[in-house]
């Protein structure tokens, strides 16, 4: 039997109804997550270990996921290079530039789209 | 109300011509100049009809409506593709899209007032969420959705966990509408729509996610009223879910 290789998914969000699903759907992605409930755990979380994907609210306590992204871009090593998905409630409210802007690869809005969401975890753990 | 137009061109000359015919048949018209700009306008308002160029630059006509269909999956107005070229495929490439019509430039006034009033005449509805009284209080189609992404999993956790995590929620919007706690008040009405839209509680994520839009244009009038209709919503959700998905 072939090990299964799973991916390592930094989640940063606060709402653990948000956390969980995110949690439920992506397991089925060979998705091992890490949750963070703050944008300071968040970083401490991504200091410790070595993750795939990391998807970031933007909206969260201490630390917003704007800021958290930059903070990540920040670091010159391969660290620094991993792609993160963004999650907005309030995309709509925010000119789309700044999700790009901060860092982030791509980003989702609330209501999550959950075929969107697999595809672009699938397309970000890709190879 | 008069009907909202949106143009998209990176010709300034395009756009001016556009508003200059169109202005005669009493329509709004916003004008952009790029995508990423026609994105953002989308949010903000809603629109009735779209006119799109398809060669700009950074993003195409392409792109742009492919994130449209990404960012905004209830935009339910038409898009039209405006071009001088198209390719050995021929109209098709733009319907296949996506588009709804395809206008090839250069168009006569006459002409792009009967196109354009020939869509507006068509009865639109265009709104977020479309609620109707009698819907259950979750959407089906949405729990089915994260039904098949989670398979086996049990996914009916999640909705208690969301009525324990919402009783937080509104004790704490209680509390903070006595002290007008408004930056506060937004960010915890701000979950429960992310959260309740997720989960396909349609309509109080539409009346949560009003609520807070007007808050942030300084509409605080009948707060305290908008949040009880809020708990209303929510507790028939409390009364009627565990029924609805055999909990």
């Amino acid at each position: 039997m072939t090990e299964v290789e799973y991916k390592k998914v930094l989640v940063a969000e606060d709402s653990s109804v948000i956390q969980n699903l995110l949690k439920k759907i992506l397991l089925f992605e060979n998705c091992k997550i890490t949750s963070a409930k703050d944008g300071q755990l968040a970083l401490d979380k991504f200091d410790d270990e070595d993750f795939d994907l990391v998807i970031m609210d933007v909206n969260l306590p201490s630390v917003d996921g704007l800021e958290a992204t930059k903070k990540i871009r920040s670091y010159k090593n391969k660290k620094g290079q991993i792609p993160i998905i963004g999650i907005s409630g309030n995309a709509k409210n925010y000119p789309t530039d700044i999700f790009f802007e901060a860092g982030m690869n791509d980003y989702l809005q609330k209501p999550l789209d959950y075929d969107q969401l697999i595809e672009l975890v699938k397309k970000y753990t890709a190879g | 109300m008069s009907k909202k137009i949106l143009i998209v061109d990176d010709n300034g000359i395009n756009r001016k011509y556009a508003k200059s015919v169109l202005s005669k048949i009493g329509v709004d018209i916003f004008d952009v100049d790029s995508g990423r700009a026609a994105l953002n306008l989308m949010g903000k308002h809603s629109f009735d009809l779209v006119l799109m160029d398809i060669q700009m630059p950074e993003m195409d006509g392409f792109q742009t409506l492919e994130r449209v269909k990404i960012d905004y999956p209830n935009f339910k107005a038409p898009i039209l593709a405006i071009t001088a070229f198209y390719g050995d495929d021929g109209k098709s490439t733009f319907l296949d899209a996506g588009f709804d019509q395809f206008i090839q430039k250069p168009i006569k006034p006459d002409q792009l007032i009967k196109i354009v009033e020939g869509w507006l005449s068509q009865e639109q509805v265009i709104e977020e969420w479309t609620i109707s009284k009698n819907q259950e209080i979750i959407d089906k189609s949405v729990y089915n959705e994260i039904k098949k992404y989670a398979r086996g999993e049990d996914i009916n956790d999640l909705y208690s966990e969301f009525e324990e995590e919402s009783t937080v929620f509104f004790e704490r919007l209680n509390f903070l509408i006595t002290s007008k706690n408004y930056p506060e008040i937004l960010s915890t009405l701000h979950v429960i729509k992310g959260n309740s839209g997720s989960l396909g509680i349609n309509e109080l994520a539409s009346k949560a996610e009003k609520l807070e839009a007007d808050i942030r244009s300084n509409v605080t009038l009948d707060l305290r009223e908008r949040i009880e209709e809020l708990e209303r919503i929510f507790g028939r959700y409390k009364q009627e879910y565990k029924q609805l998905l055999n909990i």
